[in-house]
C-alpha cells in the first residue's frame, strides 16, 4: 500500500480520519497541554505527508505514525529548553471526578508508561502490536505495563472500584 | 474495568476542529506542491496561511566528515578528552546522534527552526538556532569549566531524553561546571543564541541583504561561537580545549589545546 513516493491527496483524509485521535492522545500525555500537543500534531502530519516512505501495511503506518508523535513530542521538549519554560499543564474539564482522577494518574506517570497505557488500554494494542510499533522487545513492553499498573494502582488506591 | 474507565475519561481529549482542518489544508498544499519545490521552499508553504508558528521542528545538514575521534589530552596520569555529537532526524521521526569529528573541519550541528514568519515580498524570515552537545572523558579529572560567547550552555537532567527540562542554564560570559566526582553527568549542550536569516519562498534560497542568493540556506555568515573546556585535575593541574564554530567556513574544530 501507499507505494507512491508522494503522498496523495485522497491519502490526506483517510490518515486523519483513522489517525488523528491516537495521534492527538498521544501527543496530548506527552505535552499535557492542547496547545503544544496542536503543534505536535500538525507536526506529525506534515512529516507524514512529505515522508517518501512506502508503507507495507496499515499496521506499519501506525507505527510510523506512533513513533513518530513520540519523537516530536520529544522534539518540542528540546526546544522547550530553548524557551526556558516549563510546559504549562492544562486544567481540563472531565464530565466526573473518577475521570479526572483516572487521567490525571495516568499523565502521572514516567512518558514512556503513559504511552504504552495509551496504546494498551485505550488503541486496544496488544503487547506484541505495542512493541512492534515502539521498535522495542516485548518482555520490555510487559514490563512497562506492569509497572504502570503497580503505580497507578498506587495513585488510585482506594479511590475507586476498578477492576485491572 | 481500568480500560474502559480510561478511554471514558479520555473522551475529552480531542484534537479541535479549527487545528484538524487548519492540517488537512496544510497537507493538501503540501501534498499538491511538494514536487515543485525543494525541502525548504515547501516548509515556507506548508506555513504561508499563518503570521508566526514555533514548529519546533529539528534535522541536521548533511554529514562531510568520517566518524569522530575524541579530542584527547594526557599529562602523566591525567588524560582529558572531549567528543562532540549533534542530532539528525531521520525518516521515521527517530532523532539520531551524530559524533563530529573534531580533527576534523566538520560543519555538522543540530538545529532547530523556532519561528516562520513572512509572507510579504514573496519571502519568509526563518528564525533558528543551532546545537552541539560535549561529552568529556577521561582519567583523575575532578572538574570541567565550559565556558562560552554566545549562547546558553545547559545540562541535561538524568531522564533529559523523556523530561528534557534543565537542571542548569548558563549563558555566555558565566561558566557551567561539570563536577566528576559527583558522578554524572558527564555532557552539556550549547544552544547558539537564535538568528534569523531570510528565504525566497519560490526558490527556498536564502536572500542576503545584497539580494545575493547561496545554495545552502542554512549556511549563517555571521555567526562564530567559541566554547572553552578547562579541565581540572585531581592533582591540582589543568588543561583546556577552545572549540571554535564558525558559520563563515562552516567548521567546528578544536582550535588550540594548552
Amino acid at each position: 500500500m501507499h507505494n507512491n513516493p508522494l503522498r496523495a491527496c485522497e491519502d490526506v483524509d483517510d490518515v486523519l480520519d483513522r489517525y488523528a485521535d491516537m495521534v492527538y492522545k498521544i501527543a496530548f500525555s506527552h505535552t499535557k497541554n492542547k496547545s503544544d500537543a496542536d503543534d505536535v500534531f500538525q507536526n506529525v502530519f506534515l512529516r507524514y505527508i512529505r515522508c517518501k516512505k512506502a508503507f507495507q501495511s496499515e499496521e506499519h503506518r501506525r507505527a510510523y505514525l506512533i513513533r513518530a508523535t513520540i519523537n516530536q513530542s520529544k522534539t518540542l521538549f528540546l526546544s522547550a529548553w530553548f524557551r526556558k519554560t516549563e510546559p504549562i499543564r492544562d486544567e481540563l474539564i472531565f464530565e466526573t471526578e473518577e475521570d479526572n482522577e483516572i487521567y490525571d494518574s495516568v499523565l502521572n506517570l514516567p512518558p514512556k508508561y503513559r504511552t504504552v497505557i495509551q496504546l494498551h488500554y485505550y488503541e486496544d494494542m496488544s503487547i506484541r502490536e505495542i512493541a512492534k510499533a515502539l521498535n522495542t522487545k516485548e518482555s520490555t513492553i510487559k514490563s512497562q505495563l506492569h509497572r504502570a499498573r503497580l503505580l497507578l494502582k498506587e495513585y488510585l488506591k482506594g479511590e475507586h472500584d476498578i477492576v485491572w | 474495568m481500568f480500560g474502559e474507565k480510561f478511554k471514558k475519561a479520555s473522551k475529552n481529549i480531542t484534537v479541535s476542529e479549527v487545528v484538524l482542518s487548519e492540517t488537512r489544508e496544510k497537507m493538501l498544499r503540501e501534498a499538491t506542491t511538494a514536487h515543485k519545490r525543494n525541502y525548504f521552499a515547501r516548509i515556507a508553504v506548508s506555513f504561508a496561511a499563518i503570521a508566526a508558528i514555533a514548529c519546533a521542528s529539528m534535522f541536521g545538514m548533511q554529514v562531510i566528515s568520517p566518524p569522530s575521534q575524541p579530542q584527547t589530552s594526557q599529562t602523566g596520569n591525567n588524560l582529558f578528552s572531549i567528543s562532540a555529537y549533534a542530532y539528525e532526524q531521520q525518516e521515521d521521526g527517530q532523532l539520531k546522534q551524530k559524533e563530529i569529528n573534531l580533527t576534523q573541519e566538520d560543519a555538522y550541528t543540530s538545529e532547530y527552526i523556532i519561528a516562520i514568519r513572512g509572507g510579504e515580498n514573496n519571502e519568509y524570515e526563518v528564525t533558528q538556532i543551532k546545537m552541539l552537545g560535549f561529552k568529556c572523558h577521561g582519567e583523575n579529572i575532578s572538574k570541567v569549566d565550559f565556558k562560552i560567547d554566545n549562547g546558553v550552555l545547559k545540562l541535561p537532567n538524568e531522564s533529559w531524553a523523556e523530561e528534557k527540562l534543565l537542571k542548569n542554564l548558563e549563558s555566555k560570559g558565566k561558566t557551567l561546571t561539570i563536577d566528576f566526582e559527583s558522578g554524572v553527568p558527564d555532557e552539556v549542550y550549547w544552544e547558539s543564541d537564535p538568528f534569523s536569516i531570510k528565504i525566497d519562498a519560490e526558490d527556498g534560497r536564502r536572500i542576503y541583504s545584497k539580494n545575493t542568493q547561496t545554495k545552502d540556506p542554512m549556511l549563517i555568515p555571521d555567526m562564530t561561537a567559541t566554547i572553552t573546556a578547562t579541565v581540572h585535575f585531581k592533582d591540582g593541574s589543568t588543561a583546556e580545549k577552545v572549540i571554535v564554530y564558525d558559520s563563515e567556513k562552516g567548521t567546528i574544530k578544536v582550535e588550540e589545546v594548552k
